[in-house]
C-alpha cells in the first residue's frame, strides 16, 4: 500500500513526533490519510478532528503546498506524498 | 536583500549599512523581542525553514511592489533564545517614511499570520505554553 509521510510541527510534533508513515489504500483523499494517521496516535482523533471533521485550527500542507480543509477530501495521495500539519503560527 | 532564518544573533548595524542606497530617504527597523511573560525564562521558536524562507520572499516581494520600496531585508531567528533577545529584524528602504512605516507594518502583520514559526515559552528545563 502506498506509504504518505506525516510531518507535524509545534504542539503537533511534541503530541505525535515529527515524522510518521502510514499506509493507506491507493486513492486515499489526505483527509483519509490523516484520518488513519489519528487513529494510530494517542489522543490523535481528540486532537485533529472534532465530531468527524478536521479541526479548523489544523493548518494542512500537501507536498509543500497549503490546503484546506474542502481540498483535503478531493485530492488524492500517492506513495511517497508528504503531508504537513501545524497549529496557528506565531512568529515575529 | 537579506532573507533569513537563523540561530544566530543578528548583526543589525551590518543589515543597515548593507542595503542603504542614495535613493533611500528613509530606512525603518522593527526589531521584534522576547518580553518576559511571567513564569518563563525563554522561548524556543521553531521553523519550518524551507517553507518559511520561501513565504519571507513573497512577502518582501508583495511589500516592494506594493509600497514602492527600495529595499526589504527580513531576518528570523530560531532556536532557544533568552529574555530580551532578538526574534527578528525587518528593514525596509524607501524614498518617503510613509511607505516605508507602511511596507513595515505590512510585513510584520503577514509574517505573523502566515509563516510557520512557533514560539514556546520555557522556564528552566520546563516547556511551557505555546504562544498564540
Amino acid at each position: 500500500m502506498p506509504q504518505i509521510t506525516i510531518r507535524s510541527f509545534a504542539r503537533f510534533r511534541q503530541l505525535f513526533g515529527e515524522m510518521n508513515t502510514v499506509s493507506v489504500p491507493e486513492g486515499t483523499s489526505v483527509l483519509g490519510a490523516l484520518l488513519a494517521f489519528a487513529k494510530t496516535q494517542k489522543d490523535g482523533m481528540d486532537e485533529l478532528f472534532a465530531g468527524g471533521k478536521l479541526g479548523s485550527h489544523i493548518i494542512l500542507m500537501y507536498n509543500r503546498e497549503r490546503i484546506d480543509s474542502d481540498d483535503a477530501k478531493t485530492i488524492h495521495t500517492a506513495d511517497g506524498d508528504e503531508i504537513v500539519i501545524y497549529p496557528p503560527v506565531s512568529g515575529g | 536583500m537579506v532573507l533569513a532564518l537563523q540561530k544566530e544573533d543578528i548583526d543589525i548595524g551590518a543589515l543597515i549599512s548593507a542595503s542603504r542606497t542614495n535613493n533611500d530617504g528613509a530606512q525603518i527597523v522593527f526589531i521584534g523581542c522576547v518580553r518576559d511573560d511571567g513564569n518563563m525564562d525563554a522561548l524556543e521558536i521553531e521553523a519550518f525553514v524551507p517553507v518559511a524562507e520561501k513565504d519571507l520572499a513573497d512577502i518582501a516581494a508583495e511589500a516592494m511592489e506594493r509600497f514602492s520600496l527600495n529595499s526589504v531585508d527580513i531576518v528570523h531567528r530560531y532556536g532557544r533564545l533568552a529574555l530580551g533577545e532578538t526574534i527578528v529584524v525587518i528593514l525596509v528602504g524607501a524614498g518617503h517614511r510613509p511607505e516605508a512605516y507602511e511596507g513595515s507594518r505590512f510585513i510584520i502583520e503577514k509574517l505573523k499570520e502566515k509563516v510557520p514559526i512557533w514560539k514556546q515559552e520555557l522556564s528552566g528545563n520546563a516547556r511551557g505554553e505555546w504562544v498564540h
